[in-house]
């Protein structure tokens, strides 16, 4: 660097010497071949190649306009709607399509008035965990671990654990179902689907592919207009939302609980805390976040009952009554894609499992170590991070190998992770309730009295539900 | 030495030995000790860090020391205090009292005292020895009398936390260690971080707590900022004021700008408005420009007119532009100086300027007007009786307030310069934009978040 900045002092002066600057008072730098005497090198040159490699990148600002807008009250809140939808669409993963697409097929509309019910459950719960995020700047196993001990901790670590190695397992198994589709036994394409997702999150570069999935994943909403094209009884489809028609028999509870554990998963709440604390969300500007968090629970359950609605008006009124393998399943999207019906449900389905096996083991991985106090972080190599990074490969590795057993009947166990999920959900809910309703930590927004008896409500309901469920498949057998 | 889980829910009994209640949790206060210190003080030196450091450490004049416990009577009945004066001995075995007069009035926890239990398990703190932020697991109490000052010991202090979960310490919380025969240490185990290295936060102790905060201060700043990014907003705001003004500002300056303003929110305004004082005037203008519009107008009516002119004034520009990155703090001096004039009479300017390799050399007519450029080089270079203006580099390149931070990289790359003037269309020297600013527009993003992001 010396020597470099020493030539380049001789030869400036030899340039001064023979071009004298000209005009000092004219404009300074403007268009003359300027050459700094005293040049430390910096290598930005390298670091804007870079940067121009970075990706794929719009020309311009789409939301530009309505964010200079925002600064009036409403223009955030409708700022807020796109991407609530897209991220509605792109929340369902595999195991919700198989569920929803199960329950529509099983019992047609029957089951409507159960979706309208978890949904106000989900908006409840979500919206606990996203003001707990706000207020406390904290992670809800960080909460747990700090008001309830390690004891409690290990606990949630546990269900969590389960819970999540479960939908992990079951992103890999739409993996196959996908490939088995396409015509590719699924141990020939998990696989590799695996190790390409390992790569990408413990490189980094997961953020950049992401957007690809969620593209692939916006085919989801070929269900709302396969629900239009089908042309339903609107009429019946009306009432069923509000007729509680329960089915009394093992498998209908067991749809129940699946409906219920997929649409308010155990991990969607530890990720919408953390992503609100990530985010950097106060008090102050909690309400935005309020409104995108129960907009986007009731988008996401929207786009379900359309799937339910298509299935039913499609599957079950042509007497197909379950869903077993991927091919059922995408039948219903023949009202609107015909022959392509295949190829549009499988760009869905494999780019909502990609979106969430890619976030989920990560989330997990990040989950569990917060509560337990290791180190954590994807920056870190193995020798740095050897529980986070373990963790996280140990989970893409039991996902994965489970998904290629052969014969395993794919549709069956993404319903039954379902089931799994409703099943722990209620151990989650207390301590969230508990939490969100804790003076001492959310001092004065913690849920009041009202709020308080809803939400317990829905814990209750859901562990009854959980209960006879279980009750009818120990009296069934 | 016994471990805080070793302990807690073990029965306390009368001297005739009968169970009078059970161990709920400890409570202790931080006593300031003689400077030199006992025995076993020094000898905790010896075992807890290896390095001379330890001894130059000034925070070993406070020992956290065990004023009593808290009993707990069983169900319905509120909990008590017993003081430590009251206690014959304390071991896994459970509480030995000296006497039978107990005093059952419910306890209450008085600000300045802290449960060990409530308190401290499970709660996050900074490991000053690693720099970073740690939960603990266990709390590990030594039982070896401390002399405090001439007249007062401690029979039972605080030695350290444990901070590592293992499998032993789990199962000690669980109160499951006697089942698979884990003992108490004889000894402290290694990876306990002894109290002098910890800082916990107040916001722990519901009734407030002194803590101490002077001990972050031997950290620096940039340390300071990470761990501030590793907790919550509400604690990175704990640790902000709890620093003087300048490191507090040198600190905020290092932390990312999505979370100064999350912090900044958090601090009164009055205290807010001192540090933005202290901040240099270009990060102190981003930082206001991503408040609340109300939150910043009130900081600025707090701050010094000076500063806080210069900021209204460098608010005026996009943070992405030239003028928006500039500072407003350089050196500038007259062509008509000489080379000896210059050094003497900008000592100060030297000392509080970010970048101070170029300096600018301005009009003695209109002194906004920038003409010239001389380098720290050439004050070395030449003789002291050398006039600025027959040194200085006259043909500039500039940038205008409006041009984008892409635009200012490139030219910085292209001449291969650390810093460029910024100045307007009458040729008026504004303020100077710095390549580390400017670098920013060109890094990949991954490389400047700090925090992964994994949940947004």
């Amino acid at each position: 660097m010396t020597e470099k900045a020493a030539t380049g002092r001789s030869e400036a002066v030899q340039a001064d010497r023979s071009d004298p600057p000209p005009d000092t008072e004219a404009a300074p730098g403007e268009g003359v071949a300027h050459r700094h005497r005293y040049a430390p090198t910096m290598r930005y040159v390298q670091a804007e190649e870079r940067a121009r490699r970075r990706g794929l990148r719009l020309p311009f600002d789409l939301l530009a306009p309505v964010r200079r807008l925002g600064r009036t009250r409403w223009w955030p809140y409708v700022a807020l709607m796109g991407p609530g939808i897209v991220a509605a669409a792109a929340g369902d993963d595999a195991g919700g399509i198989a569920t929803y697409a199960s329950v529509g097929a099983m019992y047609g509309y029957k089951l409507l008035w159960a979706l309208l019910l978890v949904t106000v459950s989900l908006v409840l719960v979500q919206e606990m965990c996203a003001r707990m995020g706000a207020v406390t700047g904290k992670g809800l196993s960080d909460l747990i671990r700090e008001q309830f001990g390690v004891g409690w901790t290990l606990l949630v670590v546990l269900i969590v654990l389960i819970a999540n190695t479960g939908v992990t397992t079951s992103e890999f198994v739409a993996v196959a179902a996908v490939a088995n589709l396409l015509g590719v036994p699924g141990w020939l394409a998990v696989p590799p689907v695996a190790f390409l997702i390992w790569w990408l999150v413990t490189r980094g570069s997961y953020r950049k592919v992401e957007r690809v999935f969620v593209l692939l994943s916006l085919a989801l909403f070929a269900y709302v207009a396969a629900a239009f094209l089908a042309r339903p009884d609107w009429g019946e489809v009306g009432r069923s939302f509000v007729t509680p028609t329960i089915i009394w028999e093992a498998s209908g509870l067991q749809i129940l609980v699946a409906l219920i554990g997929t649409t308010i998963t155990p991990y969607m709440q530890l990720m919408v805390q953390s992503s609100v604390v990530e985010k950097g969300v106060t008090p102050t500007d909690y309400k935005y976040t309020r409104f995108d968090t129960v907009f986007g629970a009731i988008m996401s359950d929207v786009i379900a009952a359309f799937i339910i609605i298509a299935t039913a008006a499609t599957l079950h009124a042509q007497g197909q009554t379950s869903i077993n393998t991927a091919a059922d399943a995408a039948r219903a999207l023949e009202p609107v894609a015909g022959p392509w019906a295949a190829l549009l449900f499988s760009a869905g389905l494999l780019g909502a499992s990609m979106l969430a096996a890619g976030v989920l083991p990560l989330a997990t991985a990040y989950s569990v170590t917060e509560a337990l106090g290791f180190e954590k972080g994807v920056n870190l190599s193995f020798e740095e991070a050897p529980v986070f990074m373990g963790l996280f490969t140990a989970l893409v590795i039991i996902g994965a190998a489970i998904a290629m057993i052969p014969g395993l009947p794919l549709f069956a166990v993404l319903i039954a992770v379902q089931v799994l999920n409703g099943a722990l959900l209620p151990v989650l809910l207390v301590f969230i309730v508990r939490l969100a309703g804790n003076k001492e930590i959310m001092g004065r927004y913690a849920i009041g009295p009202v709020y308080r008896v809803f939400a317990w409500a829905t814990v209750v309901v859901i562990t009854v539900a959980v209960v006879l469920m279980f009750v009818t498949m120990i009296m069934g057998t | 030495m016994f471990y805080l889980s070793d302990v807690t829910g073990k029965k306390i009994y009368d001297p005739q030995g009968n169970v009078v209640a059970r161990i709920r949790d400890f409570v202790a206060e931080l006593v300031p000790a003689a400077g030199t210190g006992s025995k076993e003080a020094d000898k905790s030196h010896a075992e807890g860090e290896g390095k001379g450091e330890a001894e130059a450490r000034p925070d070993d004049s406070e020992v956290l020391v065990i004023k009593g416990l808290v009993a707990d009577r069983g169900r319905g009945q509120k909990p008590f205090f017993i003081p430590v004066e009251q206690v014959a001995s304390i071991d896994t075995g459970g509480v030995r009292l000296a006497t039978h007069k107990l005093d059952l009035k419910p306890f209450e926890q008085r600000p300045g005292e802290l449960l060990l239990a409530r308190n401290l398990w499970d709660k996050q703190v900074v490991d000053l020895q690693n720099h970073k932020v740690v939960r603990v697991n266990d709390v590990l109490i030594s039982d070896t009398p401390l002399e405090i000052d001439s007249s007062r010991q401690a029979r039972w202090w605080v030695r350290g936390v444990d901070v590592r979960l293992s499998l032993s310490g789990i199962l000690r919380r669980l109160h499951l260690a006697r089942l698979f025969g884990i003992l108490s240490p004889t000894s402290p185990p290694a990876d306990i971080v002894p109290w002098k290295y910890v800082v916990m936060f107040g916001s722990n102790v519901p009734g407030g707590f002194p803590v101490q905060h002077s001990k972050l201060a031997a950290l620096h700043p940039v340390e300071i900022a990470r761990i501030t990014d590793s907790v919550s907003y509400r604690q990175g705001a704990e640790i902000i004021s709890s620093l003087n003004d300048t490191l507090a500002a040198d600190t905020l300056e290092e932390i990312d700008e999505s979370r100064q303003t999350d912090i900044v929110e958090q601090i009164p305004d009055e205290r807010a408005a001192d540090i933005l004082e202290e901040m240099s005037p270009d990060e102190a203008t981003d930082l206001l420009a991503d408040l609340p519009d109300d939150k910043a107008n009130s900081l600025l009516r707090q701050m010094d007119k000076q500063d806080a002119e210069e900021i209204r004034r460098l608010l005026r520009y996009p943070d992405d532009t030239a003028g928006g990155m500039m500072n407003t703090v350089f050196v500038k001096v007259l062509p008509t100086q000489t080379v000896g004039e210059v050094i003497e009479s900008n000592k100060e300017a030297f000392g509080s300027a970010d970048l101070i390799y170029y300096i600018y050399v301005v009009d003695p007519e209109d002194e906004q007007r920038l003409v010239g450029i001389i380098t720290v080089r050439d004050l070395l270079v030449h003789d002291r009786g050398t006039k600025i203006g027959d040194i200085m580099l006259k043909d500039l390149i500039v940038v205008t307030p409006d041009e984008s931070q892409k635009e200012v990289a490139r030219k910085m790359a292209e001449y291969n310069l650390m810093a460029l003037p910024v100045v307007d269309d009458s040729g008026r020297l504004l303020g100077v934009v710095t390549a580390d600013d400017a670098l920013d527009a060109l890094l990949p993003e991954g490389w400047k978040r700090r925090i992964p992001r994994i949940f947004s």
